[in-house]
């Protein structure tokens, strides 16, 4: 066995070239653990020809020697570990005193080499002070985890995690504070979240593309009455002024349809038509939805800001579908759209201008609505600028068969079929209340076409599709003989409640009844009654 | 649910206090929804949410103490 095998030479050469005396020398490696005394043998000149050596087995020695090289070992390993995960790691006491630290990655982070603040107290220093000692406080305070993100001054992203660790007893020993850089994921982030939304965006343009093309198919705006046609010539006379619109009537009745004329007819047509459901946006996303947000506007770091569609629909027309669901913090700041023409972004601190027409839709009875304080009668004034009331469409009847027809049209195209209705079939359909208006005609329709066996509809289809019991106005022939009186009262109830609906005026409604006054007056407050008890009028027939 | 899980966060952007969360872990989190409100010298500010996902986790309780730049919550990513 050589010397340098065992021992270290270094030692032995000191022993034999000096003349030294070594004890007590403890020799560790993988194999063996002992303590070693070394002496020089002297020849009778006192020249040193060579050592002895004395080896004393020390289990517990090599024991111990064995697990602090493992320790070392183990230390190297976990700083390999620890800086591949994180590029800089600090270690505090429970005051906030830096004990030490592994990695420098972040440089333009520290103004000294941080070997000069071990000691010292993060909480007191002056640049790096600000960041870490309100975290250092943090941890101290809520005994947990706590994560902050900070952009350093060369444009650096660091997330510092700083995690308290406990003693047995649940004190406060440590801090540990852990950086990394994630500039890089953040943007890789940032570039998946703007990569996602651009095709989002084209997902949204070719459907609406899509939309507008079915839309163009079924443009129409079929009708054959005289109240659809007075409404008509309204909106084109309205079409060309920019002022607010109001539109009123049954779900159903065809309100969109309405907006999209007025838009189509004025000279919005070629800028953007935004819809806005405002029922069907949650009320927490609503705000952000309608006037946007500005870039980083509380959202945090990782957001580019959203126009929101009022500057969505700059220049062009914006539809409030079902205006009564918005809620009463919301009214107040559509109201200031419709004062000040301008809006105010989340978060922002300037108003933007927007030039946007405003067209509301609605099937509440926004005036009782106002009474009941539920909506604000400031906001209602500022909306009904142009009211457009469109009648349900059994006050129409004239235009169920000409719509039922064009349904028909379509969906026989849609479905690849050729159904036909009957004129029986179209009777019933005339006769039917619609309490769903042309939407529930339209959905009918669009059924029979489906499910029909034969390509000829006849009534004896269409009967069990119709709600029963919502006949209002029976156009029907009489069926059964009934008697006399029952049938003059059922016809008078009809003729009355029509003339009322139209007129509005008990003077009128008797002008066209050719009756007195009186007796319009008498027998309607009748009909009123009869209908507050939710019986039917003109019933028997 | 896309399986690169990316996960978002949703950061204080001052001090303050938090004053109401309105969603829990695992809630469907839209775009521009208010995650959080947070008080200020008395002013109550809204926190929206950065990205449409699912909150992942939840840093913060009622009534914390916030910092600027703190991580109050992380939302996961959904892959449609
Ligand atoms: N006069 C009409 N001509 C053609 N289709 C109509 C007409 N009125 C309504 N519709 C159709 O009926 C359905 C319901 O109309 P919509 O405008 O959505 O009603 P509302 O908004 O009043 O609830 C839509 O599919 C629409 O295209
Ligand atoms: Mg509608």
């Amino acid at each position: 066995m050589r010397v340098g095998e065992l021992l270290d030479p270094e030692v032995f050469q000191k022993v034999v070239e000096n003349g030294e005396t070594i004890l007590n020398h403890i020799i560790v490696n993988e194999r063996i653990g002992v303590l070693a005394d070394f002496g020089p043998i002297r020849n009778r000149h006192g020249n040193v020809t060579g050592a002895i050596i004395v080896l004393q087995d020390l289990p517990y020695i090599e024991k111990m020697a064995m697990e602090m090289e493992y320790v070392k070992n183990l230390n190297k390993d976990l700083q390999g570990i620890l800086s591949s995960i994180y590029d800089e790691i600090l270690v505090l006491d429970a005051k906030g005193v830096l004990l030490r630290y592994s990695g420098n990655l972040i440089k333009d982070f520290w103004e000294i080499d941080k070997e000069q603040l071990i000691g010292l107290n993060l909480m007191e220093l002056e640049h790096e002070g600000t960041f870490f000692s309100a975290i250092v406080k943090m941890v101290i305070e809520r005994r947990k985890k706590v994560s902050v993100t900070q952009e350093s001054r060369s444009g650096k992203n660091v997330l510092a995690v700083g995690n308290p660790i406990f003693d047995e007893a649940g004190r406060l020993e440590r801090i540990v504070i852990a950086l990394r850089d994630i500039t890089e994921t953040v943007m890789l982030k940032e570039e998946l979240l703007q990569a996602k939304k651009m095709s989002e965006k084209y997902k949204k343009e070719l459907e609406h593309l899509r939309d507008q093309k079915r839309y163009a198919k079924s443009r129409q705006l079929i009708y054959a009455s005289d109240k659809i046609e007075k409404v008509m010539k309204y909106i084109q006379k309205i079409a060309n002024t920019s002022s607010t619109v109001l539109l009123t009537g049954e779900s159903g009745v065809g309100k969109e349809v309405f907006a999209r004329t007025i838009y189509e007819l004025g000279p919005r047509s070629s800028k953007p038509f935004v819809k806005v459901n405002c029922g069907a946006i949650p009320e927490t996303l609503l705000e952000s939805e309608l006037f946007g947000y500005e870039r980083g506007a509380f959202t945090g770091a990782h957001s580019n800001g959203k126009p929101g569609y009022f500057r969505m629909a700059n220049k062009g027309i914006i539809f409030l579908d079902e205006i009564a669901e918005l809620p009463l913090n919301l009214q107040v700041k559509l109201l200031r759209v419709l004062q000040e023409r301008e809006i105010i972004p989340i978060g922002g601190s300037e108003v933007v201008e927007v030039d946007v027409q405003i067209i509301a839709a609605t099937n509440k009875n926004l005036e009782k609505m106002v009474e009941e304080g539920t909506f604000r009668e400031d906001l209602y004034y500022r909306l009904n600028v142009i009211p457009v009331a469109i009648p349900p469409l059994r006050e129409r009847p004239e235009d169920i068969p000409l719509l039922a027809l064009h349904f028909l049209h379509t969906f026989n195209e849609k479905y690849g079929r050729s159904t036909q209705l009957s004129q029986d079939a179209l009777d019933v359909l005339e006769s039917y209340a619609w309490p769903g208006n042309v939407r529930e005609l339209q959905n009918i329709i669009e059924r029979i076409v489906v499910t029909a066996d034969d390509d000829l509809i006849e009534a004896c289809h269409i009967t069990p599709l119709l709600k029963k019991g919502k006949r209002q106005y029976m156009q029907q022939r009489i069926h059964k003989i009934i008697p006399l009186k029952k049938a003059t009262r059922a016809v008078e109830e009809q003729l009355i409640k029509m003339a009322m609906d139209e007129y509005k005026t008990t003077s009128m409604a008797a002008k066209v009844l050719g009756v007195s006054q009186s007796t319009v007056s008498r027998k309607f407050q009748e009909i009123q009654e009869k209908m507050s008890r939710g019986e039917q009028i003109g019933r028997n027939i | 649910m896309s399986r690169l899980g990316v996960t978002y966060d949703v950061i204080s952007p001052f001090a303050g206090t938090v004053e109401r969360i309105r969603f829990r872990k695992g809630d469907k989190v839209e775009e521009g929804e208010v995650f959080f409100s947070l008080v200020q010298d008395g002013l109550s500010f809204d926190i929206l949410s950065p990205v449409t996902g699912y909150a992942d986790s939840l840093e913060v309780e009622r009534g914390d103490r916030v910092i600027a730049g703190m991580i109050l919550a992380t939302i996961r990513q959904t892959g449609d």
